[in-house]
């Protein structure tokens, strides 16, 4: 834990940026650069920032669900979306995708485009993040718990 | 069934892994469900099987689908022949075998923790090399196997494991370096990893002598996961750390796998070119005869019954190169069909050979920890009398220790056959007098473990543990089913060595493959989904999946869309 003044106020600018900007990252990843595996990164940086400045305890009370199980819902997120397609007669991973025509603006429609894709690709994202958060868990809760003696006598 | 549902074999396993890690902790479900999931695997694997060596017509012995709609060159192949089939259904049952074994056999030390996930990985990973179509998803799968088979390594965490576990963590780490290199030299040579696409730019002369150094690499690489001659030093010291279950997993799929890539990649994509043959022939037939034979010397001077049988892997491994090497032969007398012919009958031997060695090999690791159990040792000078405390291990030890060996009416004796009459038409009477030498020698350690073991009067201290008929009879069922498989190979070696045949001949003339990956995908019959932005999108979409995966194919499209 590196709790100086200046990184927790920092982090407190940081994190929230940095989860945005993961956000960002994995929408826009679907036709240019990007995607769930580099949004999962960044999104576990901020973790990671956070759980610097704040503590462990603090972060997990971030997390919806423990990291490991990240792993385990975002492999079945992307199974169960590469598997859909053998009902319809395609082959595995084929992707579905389209647009959603929305009303307004003085007569144009927006157009949202959707792909089936995204859907693995947010498994992607918790796999990618459950992973990174969990290793630097368990290696600096290692080193926290060598150094607790040294620092209590 | 249709086609595209070979995926299967991929999807079981991985579903496996996933609902075992979700029920983490709670073993009195892992078991039952993991156990559900592997023979529902085996089912798949064998109905597919079926499917392959029944079809009528040749162009239903080859199963393709092109994963995402994406067609041939550039997208995931995954193909299903006669090889890939036989050797999914023989590993899925020895993996079965495996796990009902480890589930009375395993102490709660090793299979707490994730053995549970990394074992079904590591069957992913198997499957997956079984039926990948291109170089770069061999590698992938090879990296999925890899990484699972560390994680099982370092469970339990004594100081000898761990010793040995950072010395093959390393030593496959630089295999899987140079593998990824070779790809990439591959790549820019060929301008395709597609097995079946570089198959026909082989098979029509194209290939540039450029590339002949780079094949000669993939040789070390795949050679130091075989644990060939000069790269099996990590082999011997690293299994007999383990405990039995894991060590009759590894022994009975890992070094395979390499075997059956070396198959797959020497003989089927690169046989096809004399230049290549020149060069490899010789250097795998030597390796081969040095392989099995210093191999069995070690066996023979080892008093350890774990440590024999690691070493027997790489004696054994000597056998399936020998047979491979004669499969490629450019240095045989022989000439045209002949050759052709001699080349199909020893490649169908390797294949056999292997298919027996993967139940065999396991069965007799899966032995010697029953034995440990009882004797409290697996040092052959301080147990004995096993036949009495043990009759029905001692019977199923000696059935498959006699297979090992080779003795006529059982499953070794059928593949050494094939193989070293080949030898002899070969003309290659150095090679094969080895392995006749070694297959004596074979016989005399088998009989060393048998009589120190089993036969000679009772000594050394022996233990007795809680539930202990419990955990014995769990044990000997699965052994019991791999040495009835075993005996099955034994006494109906023609059905099997027709498999074997069939399976040989997809490999030799290659062209059924080639067709059936790239005929079908210039076909339209791409999905009407395909989207429009097709260079950007679909490179992207898999690409998270595997890493650099992405990259390479948006070159690939690149290219063809420049060309």
């Amino acid at each position: 834990m590196m709790s100086t003044l200046i990184f927790r106020n920092a982090a407190k600018v940081l994190v929230p940026l940095s989860l945005l900007f993961a956000m960002f990252i994995y929408f826009k990843g679907h036709q240019s650069p990007g995607g769930g595996f580099v949004a999962g990164l960044v999104a576990a940086v901020a973790l990671i920032v956070h759980r610097m400045s704040y503590g462990a305890r603090s972060m997990n009370r971030m997390l919806p669900f423990p990291e490991r199980s990240f792993i385990a819902i975002g492999l079945f997120l992307a199974l169960s979306t590469a598997v859909v397609p053998l009902l319809f007669d395609q082959p595995f991973l084929t992707s579905y995708h389209g647009s959603i025509a929305l009303p307004g603006n003085n007569g144009r429609a927006y157009t949202i485009e959707w792909a089936s894709v995204m859907v693995f690709d947010l498994g992607v994202f918790m796999v990618v993040t459950g992973v990174v958060v969990g290793m630097i868990n368990t290696l600096s809760e290692e080193l926290e718990f060598c150094h607790l003696p040294e620092q209590e006598s | 069934m249709p086609e595209r549902l070979i995926v299967y074999m991929l999807v079981v396993p991985m579903a496996a892994a996933i609902v075992a890690m979700c029920l983490h902790g709670f073993r009195s479900i892992q078991r039952p469900v993991g156990s559900a999931f592997l023979v529902a695997n085996f089912l798949v694997c064998a109905r597919f099987l079926y499917t392959v060596c029944t079809a009528t017509d040749p162009q239903g012995r080859v199963l393709v689908s092109q994963m995402g709609s994406w067609p041939a060159p550039f997208g995931i192949t995954i193909v299903v022949d006669p090889l890939a089939a036989l050797m999914l259904t023989v590993s899925s049952l020895v993996c079965l075998a495996v796990f009902v074994y480890s589930l009375t056999q395993l102490d709660d030390r090793f299979a707490g923790g994730f053995f549970h996930p990394m074992f079904h990985l590591l069957v992913l990973g198997v499957q997956w090399s079984f039926v990948a179509g291109d170089l770069f998803n061999l590698f992938v799968a090879f990296e999925i196997m890899l990484m699972a088979s560390y994680a099982i390594f370092v469970l339990g965490t004594t100081r000898a494991q761990m010793r040995q576990a950072y010395k093959y963590v390393l030593l496959n780490l630089i295999g899987s370096t140079l593998f990824v290199t070779c790809c990439g030299l591959v790549y820019g040579q060929l301008g395709t990893l597609n097995m079946a696409h570089i198959t026909q730019i082989v098979q029509d002369g194209r290939l540039p002598a450029s590339s002949i150094p780079v094949i000669t690499m993939l040789l070390l690489v795949f050679g130091a996961k075989t644990a060939i001659f000069p790269l099996w030093y990590w082999l011997p010291d690293t299994y007999h750390t383990l405990p039995a279950a894991i060590g009759g997993l590894f022994a009975g799929l890992l070094t395979k796998v390499g075997a059956y890539v070396m198959i797959r990649v020497f003989v089927m994509m690169f046989g096809g070119s004399p230049q290549v043959t020149a060069v490899l022939t010789p250097l795998i037939l030597i390796s081969a005869g040095v392989t099995m034979f210093l191999g069995v010397l070690g066996a023979v001077s080892m008093h350890s019954v774990r440590r024999i049988l690691s070493i027997h892997i790489i004696s054994q491994v000597g056998y399936m190169l020998m047979g491979v090497g004669l499969g490629m032969s450019a240095v045989s007398g022989l000439s045209g069909g002949a050759a052709l012919a001699s080349r199909e009958l020893a490649i169908a031997g390797a294949i056999f050979f292997i298919v027996h060695n993967m139940v065999v090999k396991c069965c007799l690791f899966l032995c010697g920890g029953l034995m440990i159990e009882h004797a409290g040792s697996d040092d052959l000078n301080k147990i004995g009398g096993l036949l009495r405390r043990a009759p029905w291990l001692a019977t199923l030890f000696l059935i498959a220790a006699l297979s090992l060996a080779g003795l006529p009416p059982l499953s070794g004796f059928f593949g050494k056959w094939v193989l070293i009459r080949e030898g002899f038409t070969q003309q290659q009477y150095w090679l094969t007098g080895f392995a006749i030498a070694t297959s004596l020698l074979t016989l005399l350690s088998m009989l060393k473990i048998w009589s120190y073991g089993f036969w000679s009067p009772p000594q050394g201290q022996h233990v007795t543990r809680p539930h202990y008929r419990v955990r014995t009879v769990g044990g000997i069922a699965s052994i019991a089913l791999l040495v009835v498989v075993a005996l099955s190979m034994g006494f109906g070696a023609s059905s099997y060595m027709k498999v074997a045949r069939l399976a040989a001949s997809t490999v030799v003339y290659p062209r059924l493959y080639v067709d059936a990956v790239l005929g079908k995908a210039a076909a339209p019959r791409l999905a009407p989904m395909r989207p429009s932005h097709a260079s950007i999108d679909g490179p992207e979409t898999s690409g998270h999946a595997n890493g650099l995966r992405g990259e390479t194919r948006l070159a690939a499209v690149d290219s063809v869309e420049t060309r």
